[in-house]
């Protein structure tokens, strides 16, 4: 082995210096979730399966959350201090496409009467993830990484939970196409 | 080896179709994935097309993977076949640059590794054609051996070798102006 070759090797780490955008997860979130109708005879058992994990979670919701709440969606996403993006630009980012994605699907769902089933969750979320900023705060070194991934994760849950719960809805509004046409398929 | 354990359970819960393990899947290995597709296809455009493209087919295919290889293997083998056949649409000629780059001043200059740093081998990696920056990149950057390169790019072996070394050579030449 060569010197440049041997250079190369042992800054390995610093090839890989590029971050890709966040919206190219974004799309592939779009994609994944509207896979839902491949023409496998396997693949179709899935989504039906998430369908009635998607009913399930919202007749929780409904039963847990029946008093509704006067949160507001776009408190959930603008929390100005101890955010993510006071730890890195990168984070930074992280934060703005989540609180992207949160208000996006949000706005979709107030159209829905049954908006106010999530909001519970999402206030739950949100006092998580305060907790975890004070956490964050007072970390031993080292163990910042794991409250920061437990932070994104978060943001991540709210995403998903507004995702079944808008599926749900979405499906339950739209011109039929119901889950008993799924299952004599 | 450890990876494959590591990242066991991350991949059994993609494998059941749940959004938050593909996103940690992603989070894991979507920049290695996107510095690896630059690399390949040297445009970001089309290296976030490939990434997502790659990652899609990674969770449509997850319930294929057997825990034979690392699950870091794995993504990056459909990454690689991803670029590949991105720049073999766009016609990727190993043997035409065989020829077109045969005289290069090979012992013209040893590396100046003092003044060396990776960011100018990364810019310089980008100047070579597409045939030598594919095979110097799997090769050195990513791993793989002249066999490996042969299968994925449809070449013999020896054609990966002689690419390789002709790649070094231009890189070092290309360096060796720069600084």
């Amino acid at each position: 082995m060569d010197r440049l070759e041997k250079f190369i090797i042992d800054n390995r780490d610093g090839m890989d210096s590029a971050v890709p955008d966040l919206k190219v997860w974004a799309e592939i979130d779009k994609q994944m979730s509207s896979a839902d109708a491949p023409p496998l005879h396997i693949a179709k058992i899935r989504p039906l399966r998430q369908r009635l994990r998607a009913a399930a979670a919202v007749a929780i919701l409904l039963i847990a959350g029946g008093l509704g709440g006067s949160f507001l969606a776009n408190k959930s996403a603008n929390t100005d201090i101890n955010s993510l993006a006071d730890i890195s630009p990168e984070h930074a980012e992280t934060e703005l496409f989540f609180n992207q994605q949160v208000e996006e699907k949000m706005a979709k769902l107030v159209s829905y009467e049954q908006a106010d089933v999530v909001r519970p969750d999402l206030q739950q979320l949100d006092e998580m993830f305060k907790e975890l900023t004070q956490e964050l705060e007072n970390a031993p070194k080292g163990t910042e990484e794991e409250i920061i991934n437990a932070m994104i994760k978060n943001y991540q849950a709210k995403v998903d939970i507004l995702n079944r719960v808008l599926e749900k809805v979405e499906a339950v509004n739209a011109p039929q196409k119901t889950i008993e046409d799924e299952i004599s398929i | 080896m450890d990876y494959q354990s590591t990242h066991r359970n991350i991949v059994e819960q993609c494998q059941a179709g749940n959004r938050q393990a593909q996103f940690e899947l992603y989070r894991l290995y979507s920049k290695a994935m996107y510095n690896l597709c630059l690399r390949m296809v040297r445009d970001e455009g089309n290296a976030e097309d490939l990434l997502q493209n790659s990652f899609t087919d990674i969770f449509t295919k997850i319930n294929t993977f057997r825990f034979e290889s690392s699950i870091g293997a794995w993504i990056k083998r459909i990454t690689v076949n991803n670029c590949i056949n991105f720049l073999k649409k766009k016609r990727l000629e190993i043997q035409e640059l065989d020829d077109r780059f045969h005289h290069i001043p090979v012992a013209q200059a040893e590396t100046p590794d003092c003044k060396l740093s990776i960011d100018q081998v990364n810019k310089a990696l980008l100047q070579l054609p597409d045939g030598y920056r594919v095979v110097f990149s799997l090769y050195l950057i990513e791993g793989y051996d002249h066999k490996e390169i042969g299968q994925v790019l449809g070449i013999t072996e020896a054609t990966s070798k002689s690419q390789y070394s002709r790649a070094k050579a231009k890189l070092r030449g290309i360096l060796s102006d720069a600084v």
